[in-house]
This record gives C-alpha cells, structure tokens and sequence, in this order.
C-alpha cells in the first residue's frame, strides 16, 4: 500500500520535472523567436529539470530490467545459474558504489561554494541528485541481495 | 593500455555478460578504475553531472522522445497511414509498400526506430493481418525492417549522441540523413515489389473518390511537422535542440488541442514514460563519458589509429573493414553500447585517415540501424513480438532478405561518399577530416 502510494508520488514528480523541462524549452523558444528577446533564465531551469529527471528517475520509477541490458547469456542459463549471475552483479554494484559513495559526497559537499550562471541556486544543491542516486543504488542492491537469498529468489529473476 | 584500464574493460564486459544494467556496468567499472588509479572517486559524478548538465544538444533527446510518444498516443501516426495508404496503396503488395513509406513520413518527426515500430509499426501490422492477407513473419519483418529508417531521416537520437561522441555538427549530421534514409526506403520497396511477384501479395482496393478529399484534410496538420522541423533547422533558423521543442509543442497542440484525443491523465502518463526512457537513455549517456575519459587519457583509440594508419590501408578499405566488424558487434550488442563506447574508440583512427566525420556518423548509424534487425541480437525484432506477439523465429524466416537490402544501400553510402555529404554540401558544409 505504502509503495504503490509512494510509487505513483515518484512519478508524479518525474512528469512535474518533464513538463517543467519542456516548459521552459517552450518559453526559451517563444522568448527568443516571437519576442526577439531570449529570457535568460529558461535553459538553466531545462538543464537542471534534466539532470534531476536522470538520477531521480533511475532512482525510483526505472526498474532494473528496463534498463538497457545485454541479457542474451543471461536468459540462455537455468535459474539456479541466473540467481549466482544476479547475486555477482547485485553485489557488484553495492560495492563499488558504496566505495565511490564518500568520493561522490565529497564532490557535491565541495559544489557548495558554486552557484548556478543564472538562478544563483548553490550547486551542491543542484547536484545532490547524484548522491541519491548513488545511496539509491546502493539501498536496493542490499534489498535485492536479500530478496535473492530469501525464499521467493525466483520471483527476482 | 595500464593494469587499471585492462581490469575496467574486463570487469565491465564480464558485468555486462551476466545481465548488470550497461549503465551501472559502466559506473561501477569507472569507480573500480579511480580506486585502482588512486585517482579521486569524484570524478564519477563531476564528469556526469557536468556532462549532463552542460550539455544543450543532449536536452533534444527527451523532447524527441516525448513529441514521438505523443504523436502514437494521439491518432497522428494513424493518420499518417490513411496518406501513405492513398499514396502507395493500389500496388501489388500495397500494405508493405505503405509500411516503408509510412515510416519514412514518420521518420521525419521522430528520432528513434522504437519509435517507430512501436507507433506506425503496430498499427501497419494489424493492418497488414486483419484477414489473413500477409503471413505474420513477413509483416513483423517488414515493420521492423522499415523502422530503421528512424533515425537516418531527421530527426535523429542516435545523431545527436553521435555529435556529442564525435564532436560534429548535428545539422549537417541532419542533412546528411535525408537521401540515404530515402535510398534505404526505395531499397526495401524493390525487394518488396520483387517478392511481391513470386509470392502474389495482395492488392488493396482503390479509394473511393468521395474519401480522397478527407484523407488529405485529416493528414494535413501532421504532415506539416516534417516540413516546419526541418525547414527551422536547414534554414538556420532554430537549432536541434529547439526544432525538438517545438516538435514537442506541435505534437502536443494537435493531440489535445486540435483532435482532443490527449486529456491530463494520458499527458500525465505520457511524461512518466518519457522520464523513464530519458533516464534509461541518458543513464547509458552519463556512464559512457567517464569510459571515454578513461579511453582518453589512457589514448587507447589514438595507440589503434597509429596502428591502422601504419597497415597503410585506404579510406574505403578501412570503412569496409569497420562496417563489417560494427555488423558483427551489431548482432550482439546493443545499438547505445556501439555508439557511445566503441565509436568514440575508432574516431581518432577516422581521423587520421582523412575520413569525413559526417560521412561516417550517417554511414555507421545506418550499420548499427541494421544491428538492429540482425539476430540474435535484434532490439526491432523483440520490440515487434512485445506489441504484436508474433514469434521471434517466425520473422526470422523473413528479415533476411531487408537485411540484405539495407547492406546493399549501405555499400552504396561508403563507395559513394556523395550520397552522404551532396545535401550537407549544399548548405555550406566544408568535408573533411
């Protein structure tokens, strides 16, 4: 119940984000071309619309297996071999974005002296978005590791 | 290449083998190349995030994928079939031939072959089955096949990703799509005609008089797409990345403005899934510019153009050589994989050969378009089974011989740079290295 809630919230805000993005795009467009005077701040609000949609999005309403995968060898194997190949790269991604995570925060913390061109937003701000994404990552591995080891492992694959 | 770079590669390979995510393989393979390096783990984030971030060519990605996306939820793609149908219908084998020219209208819209096999492509094979009148294998194969002209008639994802990765113009990229994704559709409708013959294909009654009239009243507005994307862009006048925009805005004022066919919920729906393919996209975008970091700085691609400039091979030579091994890679790997990773890798080489970037980017992008339809490994074919669920062995049996066609048009383009680079050259491109 709580995830359903909390999934449709995740989307709601990734189409908020799009339709931001394709709004300002809109008004930069209008700005520039009918009035002959390009508003400043419209492509800043379409980047960071972007970056926020990426990490946001893959983050929360992108499941693994939509996203590009080479999958030829893993669907060709039984399940018992399919459980070690996803317990192997499950595990993977855990480790090492948990040990590129303190270089990530480190970055962002660092980004806190910037300021964006045009909205003067700081960037650690910005780009925070990364570092959930990375903590993201790395909170559903270690749940998928437990779904992998539990007893319904195959409903994971 | 150093003990770090070597072990990224590996790992990477092995990652993607076993079924992790390309992105994430890609991400993780940078971070275990820093550690080893001692280098700073930062730079996984400060070279996606400013990759993203300053990118303004990359921004035309999500709004393609969205205008397209709005244009197959709002009846446009089925409008754009009633004119195909009137233009191509009454020939033997009509249905197949309105399928080639259908996606080469829709070409000029959308950037992608999902696209349009997942939009027109649906339709057309429904089409194509009501009745019996095409065996299934041939239907899928067809639609599949003629969605690779997606990307080569502008507007193009795949040349916008390439622009970035090469360092090339993405209008004259554009411009040198047109007459080779017109040159692939002339190809498959031969082969259709040929097979036509020997088979009997059906042929479709003639339009009643009475309908001609509404049928090009109704396919007006969105034929106008075409003509206003490109006519801003080749005239200068907006660049890609807006021409995406105001694809976006026509789409979207047509589809809920002018047909209502697109209420809130759907637009609501439509962005979710946008969002989706934006991340899935650029995900792959932002792993792919640490690889080429990496690539850069260890100057693997400049060691292999010594190399390959060492073996004193021609131009065409080389290009033959490449293409045949992008079509090999093509039946396995995935189209993004071969363009952000294994591209950037063969560019300096390119180079150094005095082989024009445009030529080449139009030319590979229709090689790793063909990479597409190629089994095993054949995102088309799996995206047609999703929607139609016609079985995979079935259009086996039938894509061979559009391979085959798209190859021949492919030779063509590398023999006859021309193809490529007359248009671009006609608005002032200077080719070159």
């Amino acid at each position: 119940m709580l995830k359903a809630y909390l999934r449709r919230a995740a989307e709601l805000i990734a189409a908020l984000l799009f339709a931001a993005m394709l709004g300002a795009f809109l008004i930069q467009v209008f700005t520039r071309y009918v009035l002959n005077d390009p508003a400043s701040w419209t492509l800043e609000v379409c980047s960071i619309a972007y970056v926020w949609i990426v990490f946001f999005a893959s983050a929360t309403i992108v499941h693994p297996r939509q996203h590009i995968t080479f999958d030829m060898l893993y669907k060709s194997v039984n399940p018992r071999r399919r459980r070690i190949f996803a317990v192997v790269g499950t595990a993977s991604i855990l480790v090492m974005f948990a040990v590129g995570l303190p270089g990530t925060l480190d970055y962002i913390g660092f980004m806190s002296k910037k300021y964006s061109l045009m909205l003067h937003i700081r960037m650690d701000l910005l780009y925070s978005c990364f570092g959930l994404f990375v903590i993201g990552a790395i909170v559903a591995s270690a749940l998928r590791l437990r779904r992998l080891f539990g007893r319904d492992w195959q409903k994971e694959l | 290449m150093s003990l770090p770079a070597l072990a990224m590669l590996v790992c990477f390979f092995a990652w993607c083998a076993i079924g992790m995510p390309i992105g994430f393989a890609m991400l993780a393979s940078a971070f275990l190349y820093l550690l080893l390096n001692g280098q700073d783990m930062g730079l996984v984030a400060a070279q996606s995030l400013n990759g993203l971030f300053k990118s303004f060519v990359l921004l035309a990605v999500p709004l393609f994928i969205v205008a397209a996306d709005i244009m197959n939820a709002g009846t446009i793609s089925e409008r754009l079939l009633k004119f195909a149908s009137l233009c191509v219908g009454r020939v033997r084998g009509g249905l197949a031939h309105v399928t080639v020219v259908a996606s080469m209208i829709f070409s000029g819209m959308s950037g992608s072959a999902i696209a349009d096999a997942a939009g027109p492509g649906k339709l057309m094979i429904e089409m194509m089955l009501k009745d019996g009148r095409y065996r299934p294998g041939f239907a899928g194969a067809i639609t599949a096949a003629a969605s690779t002209i997606g990307p080569i008639i502008p507007p193009s994802i795949p040349m916008v990703l390439y622009a970035m990765v090469a360092n090339t113009s993405v209008g004259y990229l554009f411009l040198g799509g047109v007459l080779p994704g017109i040159l692939m559709g002339v190809s498959l409708m031969a082969t259709i005609a040929a097979v036509a013959r020997r088979d009997d294909l059906p042929v479709e009654p003639p339009p009643k008089r009475a309908e001609i009239v509404p049928i090009l009243k109704a396919s007006l507005p969105p034929l106008l797409l075409p003509v206003i994307l490109l006519g801003g862009i080749y005239s200068g006048a907006v660049t890609p990345t807006e021409a995406a925009a105001v694809a976006a805005a026509y789409a979207l004022l047509l589809a809920c403005g002018l047909y209502r066919t697109v209420g809130l919920r759907e637009l609501t729906q439509i962005f979710v899934g946008a969002s989706r393919s934006t991340a899935v996209v650029a995900l792959v975008v932002a792993g792919a510019l640490l690889f080429n970091y990496v690539v850069a700085s260890e100057q693997i691609g400049d060691k292999i153009g010594a190399w390959i400039a060492s073996l004193q091979v021609s131009r065409l030579e080389f290009l033959l050589i490449i293409n045949l091994l992008f079509l090999v890679l093509g039946c396995f790997l995935d189209t993004l994989l071969m363009l952000l990773v294994i591209v950037p890798i063969a560019m300096p080489t390119v180079r150094a050969l005095g082989i024009d970037s445009v030529h080449f980017g139009v030319t590979t992008i229709v090689n790793l378009m063909i990479g597409m339809i190629t089994p095993p490994y054949s995102e088309l074919l799996f995206v047609v089974t999703g929607i139609t669920g016609i079985p995979l062995t079935a259009m086996y049996r039938h894509i061979w011989i559009f391979i085959a066609a798209l190859v021949g048009a492919l030779l063509l383009m590398l023999a006859l740079p021309e193809i490529v680079l007359w248009l671009p050259m006609q608005f002032g491109y200077q080719p070159g290295g």
